[in-house]
């Protein structure tokens, strides 16, 4: 296997873009990728479309990836729909990675997108729950924030966590969001206010789940000689982990610690070498639970890194300085590569308002999608590692 | 005639005496709900037989949601059972609870069939779901 490395990465700014198809949402990421990347379109040999709940949507089944590379101009080499529902994007990276460190492909392109807004919430909320298994789970009555509910208040009545530091990790997404201008909520809150929001499935309010959301994603992959062409800071590809649900026995390791140790294994680091983090914050406070999970703190010392203020961009460990899944907006197959997007523009100094100092040279990115048998049912994890 | 709205999740003799059903490795002892074809854990069907599951258990955790998929009514409750004699733990709505007050994490659950039409004439559709074993009304 070679090394690889992200050439190029974009995103439009998430939100509700009525009027934009799924070919129109991925138009502008994906040139926006190429032209970063500063490489010959022509010579890109194979690219993977990640997208969830396209089909469900807009009834386009089956080469949605066809459809959107026809409107970015991209033919005739091969086109792989992927979908992995809300890791459906992360997975069109690991493969792409995955092509050019074989050595199948010099180039290799991954694309995420979602479009989640259509006239009727219902259907959009009806498609999102079919990811669980509708055998089983989906006909038990599962609700998705309920889930991560029990979780967190598991977790809470264990180490004494309180509902002010969870709203305290929204406070914190919401105040990195304001600062990205591709955020879809770009607006401050006070904790009290999020506490105040409606409660959607206690202690989760409004203020502290993503909302509903259309977007793309994109990011060119290649090898250290065209990283060495493109002119800007090479991020490598230190690894890249893709797991799935286990049974989980009582007191079992749940698929994303599993598959952090092996991404931190595989990049040769331990956990404390992390500068830059970008988590699945499907409802803000389930980020306390995953510090834990992927090693970034001891078990129940996540309540520090948010009192200790550790966590916000100015801080000793920065995460999800995009503002998260809870403010940048979580439109499902783009979020994988958006978050990469975001650890990419810090490692090299373009983050703007909310750019970490110094820039960092150790970044991750973990995206979880599904729910079966009590587990997330794909965990991807990324370890990138600045030149 | 009866059906189980979760294939292989409830049998029994009639529809007044249905328990759980499961699966169980006779190597590595693990249980699975519902029954399976094999054990994921052994990867083999040779050691895995269908056994009932305790009806009985700890609630490990639960939360009462304020929304609901299609179909059900609100409030929403679900929760994580333990069953009893080292059963797997499973997921499940509750019933019956009276007062939020009754559910405690760690409290004793036992199991309640309920059932529906299920728009085939003579056949009615089980569900299982968990209720708490003291669930006082309250009184004020």
């Amino acid at each position: 296997m070679r090394d690889t490395y992200i050439l190029g990465i974009s995103m439009n700014r998430f939100g509700k873009y009525p009027d934009s198809s799924m070919p129109e949402l991925s138009y502008g990421p994906i040139w926006e990728a190429i032209r970063d990347s500063k490489i010959d379109p022509h010579d890109i040999d194979i690219s993977f479309v990640g997208n969830a709940y396209g089909g469900l949507i807009t009834g386009q089944e089956s080469m949605r990836g066809q459809t959107i590379l026809r409107e970015a101009g991209i033919f005739m080499k091969p086109i792989i729909n992927v979908e992995n529902a809300c890791a459906s994007g992360s997975t069109a990276f690991y493969l792409a990675h995955q092509a050019v460190a074989s050595g199948q492909a010099k180039l290799a392109l991954a694309v995420g997108v979602e479009k989640l807004f259509c006239d009727n919430t219902g259907k959009s909320l009806q498609a999102l729950s079919t990811s669980s298994d509708l055998e089983i789970e989906g006909k038990m009555g599962i609700v998705f924030a309920g889930i991560y509910a029990m979780r967190l208040r598991t977790h809470a009545a264990k180490y004494g966590i309180t509902t002010e530091q969870m709203a305290m990790v929204a406070v914190k997404n919401h105040d990195h969001g304001a600062l990205n201008q591709h955020a879809q909520h770009r607006k401050r809150f006070t904790m009290e206010e999020v506490l105040a929001s409606r409660s959607i499935v206690d202690p989760i309010t409004l203020l502290m789940t993503c909302p509903l959301g259309d977007g793309a994603s994109a990011c060119l992959i290649g090898d250290a000689e065209s990283a060495r062409q493109m002119g800007k800071r090479p991020v490598r590809i230190s690894s890249t982990v893709l797991g799935s649900f286990g049974y989980s026995w009582h007191d079992s390791e749940s698929v994303t610690t599993r598959v952090a140790k092996q991404a931190y294994h595989e990049a040769g680091i331990a956990p404390g070498d992390i500068q830059i983090a970008e988590l699945h914050d499907a409802v803000a406070p389930i980020e306390l639970f995953l510090y834990e999970e992927l090693g970034l703190c001891e078990p129940g010392k996540s309540k520090d890194l948010i009192d200790n203020r550790d966590v916000w961009f100015d801080g000793r460990l920065p995460i999800n300085t995009s503002g998260g899944l809870t403010a940048k907006g979580h439109p499902a197959g783009a979020t994988g590569i958006a978050q990469l997007a975001e650890v990419v523009w810090q490692m090299r100094g373009e983050a703007g308002e909310r750019q970490v100092h110094p820039y960092p040279d150790i970044g991750m990115a973990e995206n979880g999608g599904g729910n079966v048998a009590g587990e997330t049912a794909a965990v991807a994890m990324h370890v990138l590692i600045a030149e | 005639m009866w059906k189980p709205k979760i294939a292989r999740s409830l049998a029994g003799p009639d529809i007044d005496s249905l328990h759980l059903m499961g699966s169980r490795c006779g190597t590595c002892g693990k249980k699975y709900f519902p029954a399976r074809k094999n054990c994921p854990h052994c990867m083999t069907e040779d050691t895995i037989m269908d056994v009932a599951l305790s009806d009985a258990g700890k609630l490990h955790s639960f939360v009462v949601c304020g929304i609901a998929p299609p179909g059900y009514e609100v409030p929403h409750v679900q929760g994580y059972i333990d069953l009893d004699d080292g059963g797997p733990r499973i997921f499940s709505l509750l019933t019956d609870y009276n007062d939020e007050k009754n559910l405690k994490v760690g409290c004793a659950m036992k199991l309640t069939v309920i059932r529906k039409e299920s728009g085939t004439a003579g056949v009615e559709t089980v569900e299982y779901r968990f209720a708490p074993v003291e669930s006082k009304k309250e009184t004020a």
